[in-house]
């Protein structure tokens, strides 16, 4: 359909007014930007034609490039650098963490030494980000007054901060992160369906994800997500490149091998459109040589590593307690799955033809530009997006357990709080340890942030009233605020990306999480009891201190303090039940005595204190 | 922009004081709340707007996953008259219960172990029509205004969900 541009007399805008919402795909290996212009969304391109501008940055002396690779040595250059965001070294596996020059990395964030300055993650995302928001002003002629930025669905806290800490540095104004999946269902217009229940599969190049949307009445929720950090078309390439040189029974030197991948790709693409190719081995230096390479031969090449990505897809499905017939529409998103084996075996796994109209790349741009242009109030298009959150949020407590607070899968915006107390008489700080994850101890899960509340007014073991409350905002982030309810004192902290984990690492948690339950409550069970002992134990000690000889004859001292330290020496005894029932037999034994002290008590209360006020 | 913060979350979605609410109204009720509160309403508003549709979108979901849930619902009700299960001591003390919680705590252990599916989907049953058996009994002594009574067959569902959520978490 060709549309007329036709403008009201005098309401025709002097082009380099004009403000433009956009959305932004920024991704590992490539980003995109989107808009809605006359009602159609457009795709930028670069000065080459391309609408994939490479996440790449290099940095030299004095300047900044990106999108181009440098190899030279005057130049540093960031490749993938969204692996690395929001997190730090020692959460990165090696996969993921590179460094073309020194770096320093400390508990917080990496900080990469780039000629005279240090950088972070963000910073270096922030150039991308920046180049983009330059091409599309210079493009378009105006500016961009609002974006929105697609993020995987499992980014947690930490990640989503730092891309939104990164596109305030480039000075782009986020309206709202989207995930990805859900930018996807967007752009197929599966918005104005009723109800419906999509699964997108992702395979980009080097990343493989799966999340199940639940779309009810122009509400998306994210049902459960899952995938691989390391699985992707690049995989593909090499399983050719194997494939070649055990065929020739040759083993290349890397100049060479490089050249055979860079081949490889161009043999997968190729492959997509026919059944056979012929290798043109001269690439290689081998002139009398001849291989063909059919698409059968190829589909049997990377049928395990299919295979694998089918295995995940049916572990989100159990996740989400949805079996595959529940699933009304399946999205392909990201280049690898132009690959028709890959959307046979989908197609077949689902039993249902997956969408691919809209070309794989683009998508998730196409998707986050018409949530812009929505959010910038000139659509008329209803649509709402409802969240959740991926991992379960909690706090340390006695034991280093874990108390989860808000559950993962959680819509948001959602806040929720709880109430603790001091365990000692007079304790007048109390730490409160932020943490993520679903498993049951803290050290099987990330540390989120710790922060002090101070100044708690002294007061007998448990009768301070701690509320703390954790607010997570719409586009997953997280501010935790503490108040001391018996005095209002107030403490609140944003929690600040300064730990980190990684997607595999994000998917090993959860992973674990179901994996290692049943040992779980086995050592849950078993903190449980020495906490409980040692509670005990703290408070028949400080009452003893009081009244303990006051209202004890030696004999019924003799007893407690028996009784005691056996549940002393049960604590480090590892079972659970000697501690319980250690527990229970000091309880038992002291029972005599605490009701000694509430009679005394009670005298002391009515001591001093009018009769007539009783009645 | 205002909700009663004050309401309950029947008095919010204006529903039945009842296990058995009209799942119709809580649903077109939550969209249009979201509809009208959701913060994607207030990306150009001012920051008081902003907190406001965060605070009220936060609450409202809140209610929503109260009101979806049978058993959070169930001890929301019960809360309303005054009874608080979520901060009371949920021991059980009929013994015949005691024991039946054992056994079944022994069986879902064996499962564990077993890591067999259908014996789990088996298992998984049992529990869903254990539960709507106090879940259904709860619904008798609330209406009958028994609440001690009503708490008590709560605590049970509570067994059942948590040996249903131990096992979930056990793949």
């Amino acid at each position: 359909m060709a549309l007329l541009q036709i403008s009201e007399p005098g309401k025709s805008q002097d082009p380099h007014q004009k403000k433009y919402y956009v959305g932004i795909d920024l991704g590992t290996t490539n980003s995109l930007v989107a808009l809605i212009s006359n009602g159609f969304p457009r795709v930028l391109k670069n000065k080459e034609g391309s609408e994939l501008f490479p996440s790449i940055v290099s940095y030299k002396k004095d300047s900044v490039i990106v999108g181009e690779y440098f190899n030279d040595s005057a130049s540093i250059t960031f490749s993938s650098i969204k692996r690395m965001i929001g997190k730090n070294i020692k959460d990165l596996n090696s996969s993921d963490f590179y460094s073309p020059c020194e770096f320093i990395g400390d508990d917080s964030i990496v900080k990469f030494k780039v000629f005279k300055n240090l950088l972070t993650p963000i910073e270096i995302s922030s150039e991308i980000l920046k180049h983009l928001k330059n091409i599309t002003e210079q493009t378009l002629m105006g500016d961009i007054e609002g974006c929105v930025i697609t993020v995987p669905a499992y980014f947690d806290d930490a990640q989503r901060q730092a891309t939104k800490d990164a596109a305030s540095l480039s000075g782009l104004k986020v309206l709202r992160l989207l995930n990805e999946p859900t930018a996807a269902a967007i752009a197929y217009g599966l918005a104005s369906k009723k109800i419906s229940k999509i699964m997108v599969y992702d395979l980009g190049g080097g990343t493989f994800d799966i999340s199940i949307l639940d779309l009810n009445d122009g509400v998306f929720k994210v049902l459960s997500t899952g995938g691989d950090s390391s699985l992707g078309g690049d995989d593909f390439d090499y399983l050719i490149v194997d494939y070649i040189q055990s065929k020739l029974d040759i083993e290349l030197d890397s100049e060479k091998k490089h050249i055979l991948y860079l081949y490889a790709k161009k043999i997968k693409v190729a492959l997509s459109e026919t059944e056979i190719v012929d290798i043109e081995l001269e690439k290689i230096g081998l002139e009398n040589t001849k291989l063909t390479f059919s698409r059968d031969d190829f589909n049997l090449l990377i049928n395990d590593l299919v295979q694998k990505t089918l295995k995940i897809s049916s572990e989100v499905l159990l996740d989400a307690n949805l079996s595959v017939n529940d699933i009304n529409e399946i999205i392909l998103v990201g280049g690898s799955t132009r690959t028709p084996f890959i959307k046979y075996s989908v197609k077949n796994f689902f039993n249902k033809e997956p969408l691919s109209d809209i070309n794989p790349d683009n998508v998730v741009a196409i998707g986050a530009s018409i949530q812009a242009d929505i959010l910038s109030g000139s659509s008329k298009e209803e649509l709402l997006l409802l969240d959740v959150i991926p991992l379960s949020l909690g706090v340390e407590t006695m034991g280093e357990l874990v108390e989860v607070i808000i559950p993962r899968n959680s819509t948001i915006p959602t806040s929720s709080s709880k109430e603790y107390t001091t365990f000692k008489d007079g304790q007048t700080a109390m730490s409160i340890h932020v943490i993520q994850g679903e498993r049951d101890l803290v050290s099987d899960c990330r540390s989120l942030a710790k922060f002090i509340i101070k100044d708690i007014p002294p007061m007998l073991a448990g009768a301070a009233r701690i509320k703390l409350e954790f607010q997570i905002d719409a586009d997953g982030i997280l501010s935790v605020s503490a108040t001391e309810t018996t005095t209002n004192k107030v403490t609140s902290i944003e929690v600040k990306p300064s730990y980190g984990i990684n997607d595999s690492q994000i998917e090993k948690m959860l992973k674990d999480s179901f994996d290692n339950a049943h040992t779980d409550i086995k050592s849950r069970h078993l903190n449980e009891a020495i906490v409980e002992g040692k509670r005990v134990i703290l408070s028949i000690n400080s009452a003893l201190k009081i009244d303990g000889s006051d209202l004890l004859n030696e004999k019924e001292l003799k007893y407690i303090y028996k009784a005691r330290d056996e549940l002393e020496e049960k604590l480090n005894s590892g079972e659970k039940e000697s501690i319980i029932d250690a527990v229970k037999n000091l309880e038992k034994v002291s029972e005599t005595y605490v009701s000694r002290r509430m009679n005394s008590n009670i005298q002391k209360i009515m001591k001093g204190t009018d009769i007539k006020e009783f009645n | 922009m205002a909700i009663d913060f004050n309401q309950n979350f029947f008095e919010l979605f204006e529903l039945d004081y009842s296990v058995d609410i009209n799942s119709e109204i809580l649903e077109k009720k939550y969209l249009n709340f979201q509809k009208n509160f959701h913060p994607d309403k207030f990306v150009n508003a001012s920051d008081y707007e902003k907190r406001m549709s965060l605070q009220i979108t936060s609450h409202i979901n809140e209610a929503y996953k109260v009101l979806k849930n049978d058993y959070l619902k169930s001890m929301y009700l019960l809360k309303i008259k005054g009874y608080d299960i979520d901060n009371q001591n949920s021991t059980i003390s009929d013994p015949s219960f005691l024991m039946h919680q054992m056994e079944l705590r022994e069986e879902s252990d064996e499962i564990m172990s077993k890591k067999n599916k259908n014996l789990k989907k088996d298992f998984f049953i049992k529990l869903n029509s254990l539960k709507k058996k106090f879940q259904d009994d709860f619904k008798i002594k609330y209406e009958s205004e028994l609440f001690e009574e009503a708490s008590d067959s709560i605590k049970k569902m509570k067994f059942y969900i948590s040996i249903e959520n131990d096992l979930k978490r056990n793949g």
